[in-house]
């Protein structure tokens, strides 16, 4: 595997008692595949993709293992880091207006990012990121490059980011919810640029989205979120065909679709947990409607581990086999007063 | 860029117009009494004050009156002192060397003094050295002048000269092109009486600049991209941060320009501070209007300058 991430956990002292943001996630993505993390707002997605390129500040308490390649990333030097980021990683941001620097144009900011990694010429890196606007689909780029961020359009600026990240020929991209801030019609043409782009360069891709149709637009891998863990993990198939946790049922159900006639979206009812000082148990079960039918009040009182319920395909949840499959044949959302606050 | 320089430009010739107008309608029609009287002083003779009164056209109408005063200061023409029969312009140039020593000198002392602490100190946010350079901030800010400026007088000036090193001169003015290690030794205490103030603001404006900057998303895209801290603080961090600070600056080297009062007194600099202070004494009123409107007018400029500056440095000022 390529990128491996071994039991992350990344966790905040606060005054109100720890925050988990992230506490026990696992995933690997082999060479030029895509990785998407889906969750709910506040589930812990940038919270893990800053761990990965160790952005955290010095408040974040860091465990477990996350490999790049031979590199290990969790404990590592901040001069080790800094050989890493931007070259073997890159990442990119929701708000690309407020990621790139007001004052900088954009062709300085990528030029200042490839010779960061790459002694070369003020001349030929100039070359490499006319290529690169070029090639991210940016018109003229001559113009393009002695533009100010604010001169932009939100999708030209998205393509600019697209354009720094790329242009030390990174292995791995993070890509945190890069088109939640477009338009829609944009936004396709941002997610065929980088499934085009992942062709060429064939880096590695952790696709952060709470959004549906981009899972299933690009990712090969889906780790579903919630509450700083991974409920279900598996390809993009087990997770649409074969879902198998109640909070990815929930998800599902929540997509608004063509073919369905529909009174309203069903969204899940209730909000995530706290994070901080979170109970034992599993964190969904005040939201789950299936804990009634796992015995012994398993759900209240142990946190499920990862289990295996097919060849690369694992969820956290106390349900077994049996009653999943009568669970999932009888999807039951719980009703507002089973909700508890 | 021309364009917003244009209209910088214009904005601040109408702030100082409507501040000649202020000053117009105090100075000319607001005041008690008869204003030939006001602009003549107390001990003018009969004639002395009929002469005032033609040459000011106070027995004109309003408008003629208006008119007359604004053709002057086209003319920079600010009027004649009772007191001494100078003119109020060149006075007030005359006494401009102690107050721009003052005031440039102070901003340059605090400033060199409150960015590297408010850095350091917001590099650090949470730590002890910050906690220690808040406090410290916060008890500067909270020095009135005055005592600042008795203390140091007390300490390093008389404690110290009766302690047989007069290292300090008791104050009065040296001009820099006169001998400038002089022009140093004068200054030294001044600077220090208004940068204690100076300092603690700046520190806790620059400290708050930077760790709001800090958190930016650029920031963190500067760290993304594998840049080094030096430069992530220096080139990425830093000038976004120094906006509210230049701002600031803006506005208090302009009110320093206008002349201090307390700082030049205690020192007895003899700037527009001082000056202002004799002609509301001696109620030689061309000269309170000739200071009031120079202060005016380094307001008006100094904050002209800072929003040039502010341009150059963004682009989204620039280019709108
Ligand atoms: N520096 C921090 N200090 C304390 N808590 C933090 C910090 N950063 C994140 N958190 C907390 O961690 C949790 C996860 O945050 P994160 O930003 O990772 O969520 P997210 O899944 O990216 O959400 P969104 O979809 O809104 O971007 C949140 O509850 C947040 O309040
Ligand atoms: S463990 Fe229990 S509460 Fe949690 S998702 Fe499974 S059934 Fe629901
Ligand atoms: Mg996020």
């Amino acid at each position: 595997m390529f990128v491996s991430v071994r039991d992350l956990k990344v966790h905040f002292p606060a005054e109100e008692g720890l925050v988990r943001a992230v506490d026990g996630l696992s995933f690997s993505i082999e060479r030029g595949k895509t990785l998407a993390i889906v969750g709910e707002s506040g589930s812990g997605k940038t919270a893990a993709s800053l761990a990965m390129l160790g952005l955290h500040g010095k408040a974040a308490r860091i465990s477990g293992e996350i490999a790049i390649g031979d590199a290990q990333v969790v404990g590592a030097s901040e001069s080790t880091l800094r050989r890493l980021r931007g070259n073997r990683m890159a990442m990119i941001f929701q708000d690309p207006l407020t990621a790139m620097h007001p004052y900088h144009k954009v062709g300085e900011q990528i030029v200042e990012a490839y010779r960061t990694h790459r002694s070369v010429t003020r001349k030929a890196a100039r070359q490499r990121t006319l290529d690169m606007l070029a090639r991210v689909g940016m018109a003229d780029t001559q113009r393009a490059f002695d533009s100010y961020p604010h001169q932009l359009s939100g999708g030209q600026r998205q393509r600019v980011m697209i354009a720094m990240a790329l242009c030390c020929d990174p292995e791995l991209l993070i890509a945190d919810e890069p088109t939640t801030a477009l338009d829609v019609t944009v936004q396709a043409q941002i997610l065929d640029l980088l499934k085009d782009l992942q062709r060429e360069f064939g880096s590695a891709i952790i696709m952060i989205t709470h959004d549906l149709g981009v899972v299933a637009e690009v990712a090969d891998e889906v780790v579903v979120m919630y509450a700083g863990r991974a409920v279900e993990t598996g390809t993009v198939r087990d997770v649409f065909y074969r879902p198998s946790h109640p909070y990815t049922w929930g998800l599902l159900e929540s997509i608004p679709r063509l073919d369905h006639q529909r009174d309203r979206l069903t969204a899940i009812p209730g909000s995530p947990p706290s994070l901080a000082g979170l109970a034992e148990g599993c964190a969904f079960r005040k939201r789950c409607g299936h804990a009634a039918s796992v015995p012994d009040g398993l759900c209240a009182s142990q946190a499920p581990l990862p289990t295996d319920i097919a060849a690369g395909h694992s969820i956290r949840c106390h349900l077994t086999d049996t009653g999943r499959a009568a669970a999932r044949s009888n999807p039951r959302q719980p009703s507002a007063s089973e909700v508890q606050p | 860029m021309l364009r917003f320089l244009l209209r910088r430009l214009l904005f601040g010739l109408l702030t100082l117009w409507l501040i000649t107008l202020a000053v117009f309608i105090l100075f000319f029609l607001a005041t008690p009494g008869d204003p030939a009287l006001n602009f003549a002083g107390e001990f003018a003779t009969a004639d002395q004050v009929a002469m005032v009164r033609a040459r000011l056209g106070l027995d004109q109408p309003v408008y003629v009156q208006y008119l007359r005063y604004m053709w002057a200061l086209l003319h920079f023409d600010l009027g004649m002192s009772f007191v001494n029969q100078e003119e109020v312009l060149a006075t007030i140039v005359r006494r401009m060397p102690a107050t721009i020593s003052l005031a440039l000198g102070s901003v340059a002392v605090w400033l060199m003094i409150a960015i590297p602490a408010g850095i350091f100190s917001a590099r650090r946010s949470g730590q002890a050295a910050d906690r220690l350079i808040t406090i410290a901030a916060l008890a500067g800010m909270s020095f009135p002048t005055f005592v600042v400026g008795t203390l140091l007088f007390y300490v390093l000036f008389f404690q110290l000269t009766n302690a047989g090193f007069p290292l300090f001169p008791l104050g009065g003015f040296v001009p820099i092109t006169r001998d400038p290690l002089e022009w140093l030794r004068h200054m030294i205490l001044p600077w220090a009486t208004l940068a204690v103030v100076g300092t603690g603001t700046y520190t806790r404006i620059a400290r708050g600049s930077m760790l709001e900057t800090l958190n930016q998303d650029y920031v963190r895209t500067a760290r993304a991209k594998g840049l080094g801290e030096q430069r992530v603080m220096y080139k990425h961090a830093l000038p976004p941060a120094m906006t509210p600070v230049m701002t600031l600056v803006g506005l208090d080297l302009g009110g320093l320009l206008g002349g201090t009062i307390i700082t030049e007194r205690i020192w007895g600099l003899n700037g527009v501070g001082s000056l202002a202070v004799q002609a509301v004494e001696s109620g030689d009123l061309p000269v309170i209007m000739g200071t009031v409107l120079i202060a005016a007018f380094f307001v008006v400029v100094a904050n002209l300058c800072v929003d040039i500056l502010q341009a150059v440095r963004d682009p989204r000022v620039r280019l709108g």
